[in-house]
């Protein structure tokens, strides 16, 4: 049977109907990821980045997470699928957890198609990394990004260890940026121990424009911006 | 180890309501689903495959209602 979603239902939703409807309403609760129906197939795909990265530990259900299990695979899929050429990372993201932050991060960055990444609404803390491994990243005029230190809660055994281990995983980040933007090591860590601009916490918020001029992002700009520099790069690719 | 702007008493609270999901063969893939409060009705937590084609399918993403016909619906 063949539905013409152009004229009003009538009668009862049929069942198939109305479990399309909640899958994709589920979808869209659960990954931030909405699935829109289309007759062909995309040639740039889009991945999004939302709420918390949840890496080795399950959070709780008011957490909306992006779940790096199921974006590592889709990451080499799009890379090994021929008819997809290029990826568009869209982030929205309060950070997460540091190791499947870095994980996702690695993996964009070693991707060899055209990636291109677009900071909205936020790009905190491990979403740093993310949104600098894109080959060229844009931030929404009124997007921010948090540059802290990495804490650690719960129990503290010993502290020098601690310390030193904390320093580590710092550290990881701190490289990573320094090594896909134009932010120098001791600028980006100047910005993460900065006091007096966060009320809770030392670290610093960048605007976009902010986020610009320290070199962690490459220009300010939108959905029509960073898709015609994907496509310029796809373009280039193919010239090659 | 969480690198995030959001306070952890926020991040944590409700720890208590996180469900372990089952492991069931759904359209012939291996998947993690929670159930949901009608039988046969789980909700897909993660998939369990190497072929990573099948994570860009819209059957297989996290979060998908899977229901089971009823003669399934207690194995």
């Amino acid at each position: 049977m063949q539905y013409n979603h152009h004229q009003p239902i009538e009668g009862p939703i049929s069942q198939e109907e109305s479990q399309e409807q909640d899958n994709s309403l589920a979808n869209l609760e659960e990954t931030g990821q909405l699935q829109l129906p289309s007759t062909t197939e995309s040639e740039l795909h889009c991945m999004t980045i939302i709420g918390q990265i949840e890496g080795h530990m399950v959070l709780p259900p008011q957490n909306k997470t992006t779940k790096y299990e199921h974006i590592l695979p889709q990451l080499v899929a799009i890379e090994q699928n021929p008819k997809i050429h290029g990826l568009l990372l869209l982030l929205n993201t309060v950070g997460g957890d540091v190791e499947a932050g870095l994980a996702i991060a690695e993996m964009i960055a070693s991707m060899t198609k055209p990636t291109v990444s677009l900071v909205l609404g936020g790009g905190h803390s491990i979403g740093g990394p993310i949104a600098v491994a894109t080959d060229y990243s844009f931030i929404a005029e009124t997007a921010t990004m948090t540059i802290h230190p990495i804490r650690l809660t719960g129990m503290v055994i010993g502290v020098p260890q601690t310390y030193e281990y904390l320093d580590k995983m710092q550290e990881r980040v701190v490289r990573f940026v320094v090594n896909h933007s134009s932010i120098s090591a001791e600028r980006f860590r100047e910005l993460m121990f900065r006091t007096g601009e966060l009320a809770r916490d030392i670290g610093t918020i960048l605007s976009g424009p902010e986020a610009v001029k320290e070199g962690l992002i490459n220009e300010i700009g939108g959905i029509g911006q960073a898709l015609s520099k994907l496509r310029e790069l796809v373009n280039q690719g193919r010239k090659r | 180890m969480l690198y995030t702007i959001v306070p952890p008493e926020f991040v944590w609270q409700n720890s208590d309501r996180i469900s372990a999901p089952k492991e069931l063969t759904y359209r012939g893939q291996k998947v993690l689903a929670e159930p949901l409060s009608r039988p046969g009705e789980y909700r897909l937590v993660q998939l369990i495959s190497s072929d990573p084609a099948l994570f860009l399918s819209p059957d297989f993403q996290p979060g998908t209602i899977i229901r089971f016909p009823a003669q399934q619906k207690d194995s």
